[in-house]
């Protein structure tokens, strides 16, 4: 597919349904996250959903004490179906690859943000443990998702 | 693999003080999602509004006239100062990502600056006047306003959508006071930043329990953020005070030398850690920081076999 911004992105199984914003990146090169639990954001340097190469959208998994846009990411599994909406009307239906569990220290860079032969979609989110002191959570959570036609 | 360069649209420049937004065909497909009683005349002139220039305010998050309150935890990312009155009451943690310039001569200068984009942001010609909630509509660029007060009422969220276009610049002038209920949302969709979002306030303003706001607020005289509001912006108070109530103010990074010049990494081919030139044209660095707030209630996690 071209190249259009998403607008809005939809995750039947685990009832997901969201609008998307803009997420650049943060003064020390880290991912730019949205202000709270929802919306979704798309990561506005890479490739749109739909596009060769990998897209990108980040939600959080709680705020405040309420679930976020992507508090039950976890549940998701192989095969399921996300759809996202596209500026320009189409949308682009992705098939979830896998789902999986990283620390944040050994967050998969790579495997995340390298380049494709085919337009893939990565979800990310938090998990593990929650450690009050720092407020966050160890560990991200990452669905692969591969454009189905 | 060859690698393959989209040159799509990448709008995480994000320019202050550039020229008039160039909005998207058509300002007649405005979405505007309908609730009782609330008409605004948006999309049917597409007109024009400018960044507002905020000079040495640009780096400050909070800036005050009369002093700054605090009840924490309340974190700030930006810098923080009052002038003429220096005072600064704070109770609870005050969690500050910035410099704090107390009345120094770095805010006296931001003070004057911050009185110049006041008047840019009131100056610029109104093409929609609100007659009503700005919650539950959607609204395109442009100059908004009102000649009563601005209010957000809930509980649809005011949404800013730009069309794609990331240059797309909002400004919102309010006669008299910008109000906003508890748990209301502001959202930024299909392009929208925070950066180009300006709030100009005639009288005080106020963000409601739990609220999440965005924009530039520029106040004649006091600012409230209400227990638990967010903002992603700055919050300025020419004539008037501060009050924090444990709030979260980020604001979100605008300069236009943010194209930092990622050495390194950049064959191109694997898009390697903090590399350029791949299909993410700007590799992100280490983890994702999207979960938290202030509790867990997130389930554990049972890992699902690839397939």
């Amino acid at each position: 597919m071209g190249a259009s911004p998403p607008v809005r992105i939809r995750i039947p199984a685990i009832g997901v349904d969201s609008g998307l914003m803009a997420l650049g990146l943060q003064s020390d090169g880290s991912l730019e996250v949205p202000p709270e639990g929802f919306p979704a954001g798309w990561y506005t340097e890479a490739p749109t959903p739909g596009e060769l190469g990998p897209a990108i959208i980040a939600g959080h998994v709680d705020w405040d004490g309420s679930p976020g846009v992507f508090f039950a990411l976890r549940d998701l599994t192989p095969g399921s179906e996300i759809a996202v909406e596209r500026e320009d009307g189409s949308t682009a239906v992705f098939r979830v690859e896998s789902v999986a569990q990283f620390p944040k220290g050994d967050f998969p860079t790579d495997a995340v943000y390298a380049d494709l032969d085919h337009a893939g979609l990565r979800l990310i989110t938090c998990g593990g443990s929650f450690d009050r002191q720092a407020r966050s959570y160890s560990d991200n959570i990452v669905v692969f998702a591969a454009l189905s036609s | 693999m060859t690698s393959v360069r989209y040159n799509h649209r990448s709008p995480t420049a994000r320019p202050r003080g550039r020229a008039a937004a160039r909005h998207g065909a058509a300002g007649t497909a405005v979405l505007l999602a309908l609730s009782a009683g609330l008409l605004a005349t948006a999309g049917s002139a597409q007109a024009v509004a400018t960044s507002v220039p905020l000079g040495t305010a640009e780096p400050f998050a909070v800036l005050s006239g009369l002093g700054i309150t605090s009840t924490g935890p309340t974190t700030v990312n930006g810098d923080i100062g009052t002038y003429p009155n220096p005072a600064m009451v704070v109770s609870g943690p005050l969690i500050l990502n910035g410099t704090d310039h107390a009345g120094d001569g770095v805010t006296q200068t931001a003070k004057s600056d911050l009185t110049a984009a006041y008047l840019a942001a009131a100056g610029q010609s109104p093409d929609t006047t609100v007659s009503a909630d700005l919650a539950g509509q959607t609204l395109t660029p442009g100059v908004y306003f009102k000649s009563d007060g601005l209010e957000i009422n809930g509980p649809l969220p005011l949404t800013l959508d730009a069309n794609g276009d990331a240059s797309a610049v909002w400004v919102f002038q309010s006669g008299s006071h910008l109000t906003t209920m508890p748990n209301t949302r502001v959202e930024l969709v299909d392009g929208a930043l925070a950066c180009n979002v300006f709030w100009q306030v005639t009288s005080s303003a106020t963000l409601g329990v739990n609220s999440a706001f965005v924009g530039t607020i520029l106040t004649l005289t006091n600012s409230s953020l209400n227990t638990g509001a967010t903002l992603e912006g700055s919050v300025f108070s020419r004539n008037g005070a501060v009050t924090l109530d444990q709030n979260t103010i980020v604001r979100p990074e605008c300069a236009s030398d943010v194209t930092a010049t990622y050495s390194g990494g950049g064959t191109g081919g694997t898009g390697g850690t903090g590399g350029t030139g791949g299909q993410v044209t700007r590799v992100p660095v280490g983890s994702v920081d999207a979960g938290g707030g202030l509790a867990a209630v997130a389930p554990r996690f049972r890992p699902v076999t690839a397939r």
